[in-house]
């Protein structure tokens, strides 16, 4: 059967989105590229996510630094932020490195791409290697994930598409696992990030620092609210800043529940794939787009507000 | 127990202490209950980080009664606090629940 034949009796059998790859192909397949495209979002998406724990654990510390010293209290000690910030970007590495991966994956079966393939595997190995441990019990498999993006890196045919599948199951296995032993870690650090900015915002205008009724002005009730400087006012400002808080904790738990659903998805695929099982690219897609969604969300309330 | 019951409980701990602190500092008469208090919330920023950053080892069964005592001593908190109870009761019941976080975690190390 010719590759056009192939992919043509695809289009017409698959659902819009049911997706049978046939891994013994050696030519391009529609809906492979339609897996490796939402394979790069939900990577995407994953960097995001990382790249996001980041800026709240940044946002965290200098929250809790300002805090203490408002408060004429020790400064919280900065080794262990710094700690989990590296733990963060070493996950937001190898998430961006999946990226490349998939991307270049998709000029595979063109001999000139092997070598930016080649080169995106040992990409790959190299943020994998020496990933920390967070907690939950997460302990990072660096060595079945560094052997997996090994195989990538050690491509030596052409067209070698589902031998580095099976190698980015492994990996995606291994940030599933990851990613659900630490869930609680990731909603914690941003719940403290919204939480303590609320406690240094009651300190703030306790000692007259701000005007929490400037707040008030955001409010979308189709008029110009001016902002109070009464007791009344400001106590209005802090109960918009507490439910501001309070929004932003809900679409980061939105965010990391479909990012684990995501992760979810794409190792569900790739494991199917491998064992040459049909499979549904629509949990994928759906994760992905809430997941874009909520990030979005969190990023757009972090900004405005406390 | 799990690894989130020891988290969660640890976060409760730092924020009920914060949440309250400032008003609870401008009921000190005297250095001492404020340097009492003030080093109370830096061990329990403390210990809710060591929890988040670390992997936490959660077979030890006295773990499920520590973390059930801590949560008993922050309604304690919660209802003395409504009460505007005693002070030095308040801070010698914050303690203790420090006291309690750092047994939680050196049982999950």
């Amino acid at each position: 059967m010719t590759t056009d034949r192939r992919s043509s009796i695809l289009s017409r059998a698959a659902p819009a989105a049911v997706l049978v790859v046939i891994l013994s192909c050696c030519g391009r397949v529609p809906q492979a590229d339609r897996l490796l495209t939402d394979a790069v979002d939900a990577s995407t998406t994953l960097a995001t996510y990382y790249d996001t724990l980041m800026s709240v654990t940044l946002d965290g510390w200098e929250n809790q630094g300002v805090y203490n010293a408002l408060l004429e209290i020790a400064a919280p000690n900065g080794e262990q932020y710094e700690e989990r910030l590296l733990a963060f970007r070493r996950r937001a590495e190898v998430a961006h490195t999946l990226v490349l991966v998939y991307q270049r994956l998709e000029i595979l079966r063109d001999p000139k791409g092997l070598g930016s393939v080649t080169s995106a595997g040992q990409a790959l190995g190299e943020a994998i290697k020496g990933i920390p441990n967070l907690p939950g019990g997460a302990t990072v498999p660096s060595d079945q994930l560094g052997t997996a993006a090994a195989t990538i890196a050690n491509l030596q045919r052409d067209h070698d598409f589902k031998r580095a599948l099976g190698a980015l199951g492994t990996i995606t296995t291994g940030l599933r696992t990851i990613f659900e032993a630490e869930e609680r870690t990731y909603t914690s650090v941003q719940a403290d990030r919204a939480d303590t900015a609320t406690s240094l915002l009651k300190a703030l205008a306790k000692r007259k620092l701000t005007n929490p009724g400037s707040l008030l002005p955001s409010l979308h009730l189709g008029l110009t609210i001016d902002a109070p400087t009464d007791d009344a006012g400001k106590a209005a400002g802090l109960a918009i800043a507490v439910i501001s808080a309070e929004r932003q904790k809900l679409a980061w738990t939105c965010a990391t529940v479909q990012t684990r659903l995501l992760l979810n998805a794409l190792d569900t695929i790739t494991t199917a794939i491998n064992k040459g099982a049909t499979v549904s690219l629509l949990d994928l897609e759906n994760a992905t787009s809430h997941a874009t969604a909520c990030l979005t969300e969190h990023d757009a309330l972090a900004k405005a507000k406390p | 127990m799990t690894t989130n019951e020891i988290i969660d409980a640890l976060y409760r701990q730092k924020h009920q202490i914060e949440e309250h602190l400032d008003d609870l500092l401008a009921r000190c008469s005297t250095e001492a209950e404020r340097t009492v208090i003030k080093g109370s919330y830096a061990r329990a920023v403390q210990q809710w980080n060591d929890a988040v950053n670390q992997p936490l080892r959660t077979n030890d069964a006295q773990l499920g009664t520590l973390v059930s005592d801590l949560t008993t001593i922050q309604d304690n908190i919660t209802t003395m606090i409504a009460r505007a109870d005693d002070l030095g009761t308040i801070i010698n019941t914050i303690a203790k629940g420090i006291g309690i976080g750092a047994k939680i975690l050196t049982l999950a190390k």
